[in-house]
């Protein structure tokens, strides 16, 4: 608080918080944003969980900075060597001599990039379509929830290889779209739900009196309290997109060679799983790890961003 | 007493709402003009149709299943009924500015007060500057008398009392120096104490933006603070009209009598209230003649009352009417009454 004392008038809310100060008791506001900061620091597996999930991004981004191999360089005299010191090879080296940590953090950045361009895309789209739907009500909501029930009805693997297989093949972000066109339902239900309710209350109306147009009021004034269960939604996708993703790829639908995807990793190994387990330990491990640290994440996120939790 | 034009003329209002049980005659034609820089008090109970007249003003009555049936509604001669679109939202907060009742629920909880009172200019004024808005916005907090405006701006509403929200409100509505200010009940939601202050800052704001206001309450004591002149509203139609100091002293309706004559006193001794019999009318199903006839004391069960809908009636008092047939007898009826009531108050005193 600033340091000269200014004296307000008699009705100031709050008691008078300068009396408070001169009798020496400090007056601090507790925002909700502060609030919420508290209760996330305090969730201590959603704090461990994105100490993990930072590690693995990281890494991952900077692959090319820290791998100690090109991804793709062949070393035939080094092949199909379990974790060794030697060479640096510290998660061994596949079956035509490739350095596995290079390829595992390739592999990992891929998925983390396409995971990412997912969770946006979809939570994006799902987020506009259950707006418009929850706002507009009537047909354009019939019509979009329609759109809902249909993708979510449709066998989803199936769509989903049919798809990859004709438009998706190869590149990392055909994948990403063809994903995140499947994965918005579900962000679109919720966003809806809550604009239904939204929309009746009084400060839209207030809104809507002081002159704001539809897209105004969607977009400035009831987004801002629809975030925090997209927040928590579009965590959730991450998880998803990563194991749908390696899913596809494992089983050769989705990211082509050369570049190396994490499920693309586990199903070059699944040959030799019970010779050589590291191929598809390590891959698998990562994407245990960031699938459930973010699950972790979103879990404490909820929590944070639920203000009926009692203030810890 | 007006030789001015009136800024808002409103004609023959008619606003209905569908509902399974029938249509709700919500408005049932409604006239009068507000003149610049007035204050005009529309009274009546829930469900009068106070709120709704306003509303259709502003184009807010939700269709369907509201209807605006008939009428006009002239701001400066420009029809305002059945705007649309860009028309619309120019009228809203830009020429008509509201004052929601309740502060609590209409200001919104996760955009800071500064952030709500801006945008309401940005709306107007898209290619304004930032800057030129928040020194807008602090000036705007400090006229409706928010201290340390500049940091209470930054603050989110839950943060503010409900007395300062109700000020943020006012502030807003005040943003665009509209022509005409709405206020909808707008200490209703307040406690006592603070009412009366919210009073001042509306009283300061109609001062500064020299805005005609329209005072929608059922609350007579804040009619009596603030509004020149009062229209009684009863089952959808202005049963009185007139200046606030007429309309108090010399009623002649007798509904304005019995809303008067209900109010506590807190100089007499007093343990009743002296209520008006009967509930209000259903909308739905209004009743025949004057819809006011079932619960009046002056019909006395005449046929005129309830055969014949009683039209505004200019009264012997400048620029008072009232809508009933026998208003003549309202100077002594008015008498009888307060007579009646002072005696009863009187017996319960002993």
């Amino acid at each position: 608080m600033s340091s000269d004392i200014r004296h307000p008038p008699p009705d100031a809310p709050l008691g008078d918080t300068a009396e408070l100060e001169r009798e020496g008791l400090s007056v601090t506001p507790v925002t909700q944003w502060m609030l919420f900061r508290r209760r996330f620091v305090r969730h201590k597996l959603a704090m461990f969980s994105l100490a993990v999930l930072l590690l693995v991004v990281a890494a991952a981004l900077f692959a090319e900075q820290i791998a100690p191999y090109a991804f793709d360089e062949i070393d035939l005299r080094n092949r199909s060597r379990a974790p060794t010191l030697d060479g640096w090879h510290i998660l061994g080296t596949d079956k035509i001599g490739r350095d596995y940590f290079s390829r595992v953090l390739f592999g990992a950045r891929t998925s983390v990039r396409v995971a990412f361009t997912v969770a946006v895309l979809s939570t994006t789209i799902g987020t506009v379509v259950g707006a418009v739907a929850g706002y507009y009500r009537g047909w354009v909501d019939d019509l979009l929830m329609r759109l809902v029930d249909f993708i979510l009805a449709v066998p989803f693997l199936a769509v989903l290889l049919v798809a990859a297989a004709y438009l998706g093949r190869g590149s990392p972000m055909r994948v990403a779209v063809i994903l995140a066109l499947l994965l918005w339902t579900n962000i679109a239900r919720v966003v809806r739900g809550q604009y239904l309710s939204l929309r009746e209350k009084e400060f839209v109306e207030a809104a809507r009196a002081s002159g704001a147009g539809d897209a105004r009021i969607i977009f400035r004034h009831m987004l801002p309290n629809t975030l925090s269960p997209i927040i928590v939604n579009a965590t959730l996708v991450v998880a998803l997109a990563i194991l749908l993703e390696s899913t596809l790829s494992f089983l050769g639908f989705g990211i082509q060679p050369p570049n190396p995807a994490l499920g693309k990793l586990i199903a070059d190994g699944q040959g030799s799983m019970l010779t050589q387990w590291w191929l598809v330990t390590m891959p698998g491990l990562v994407i245990v790890a960031i699938c459930l640290s973010i699950n972790f994440i979103g879990d404490g996120l909820r929590d944070a961003l639920d203000p009926t939790q009692p203030r810890r | 007493m007006n030789v001015r034009e009136p800024v808002l003329s409103v004609r023959d209002l008619v606003v209905e709402f569908a509902t399974p049980d029938g249509v709700v005659h919500a408005v049932a034609g409604m006239d009068y003009d507000l003149y610049p820089g007035e204050t005009l008090a529309i009274v009546g109970e829930s469900g009068s149709g106070k709120s709704v007249s306003a509303m259709a003003l502003l184009g807010l009555v939700p269709q369907p299943p509201g209807r605006i049936a008939s009428g006009s509604a002239r701001l400066r001669g420009r029809e305002l009924l059945g705007l649309r679109g860009r028309e619309l939202r120019q009228i809203r907060g830009r020429e008509i500015a509201m004052v929601f009742q309740d502060p609590m629920t209409s200001l919104n909880p996760v955009l800071r007060i500064g952030e709500q009172i801006a945008e309401a200019l940005a709306v107007h004024d898209p290619g304004g500057s930032a800057g030129e808005r928040a020194r807008r916005v602090v000036e705007l907090l400090e006229l409706v008398g928010v201290p340390d405006a500049r940091e209470r701006a930054a603050q989110y509403p839950h943060e503010y009392s409900g007395g300062m929200r109700q000020r943020a409100m006012i502030a807003m509505a005040m943003a665009n120096r509209p022509a005409i200010l709405v206020a909808d009940e707008p200490t209703t939601a307040l406690d006592v104490t603070i009412q009366a202050q919210v009073l001042d800052v509306l009283r300061a704001a109609q001062k500064e933006t020299e805005a005609a206001t329209i005072l929608i309450t059922h609350d007579l004591g804040v009619v009596a603070e603030l509004a020149d002149r009062v229209a009684v509203m009863y089952a959808g139609r202005i049963v009185e009209m007139a200046d606030a100091e007429t309309l108090f002293a010399r009623p002649r309706h007798p509904y304005t009598l019995g809303l008067l004559a209900s109010l506590p006193r807190l100089d007499r001794d007093q343990e009743r209230l002296s209520p008006i019999p009967g509930q209000p009318p259903s909308l739905i199903d209004v009743p025949s003649g004057c819809p006011f006839h079932p619960r009046c004391r002056l019909s006395r069960g005449r046929e005129r009352c309830r055969t014949e809908l009683p039209p505004l009636y200019a009264t012997d008092l400048p620029g008072q009417q009232a809508a009933c047939h026998f208003w003549t007898e309202m100077e002594a009826h008015t008498a009888a009454v307060r007579a009646e009531v002072g005696a009863e108050r009187r017996e319960e005193a002993t």
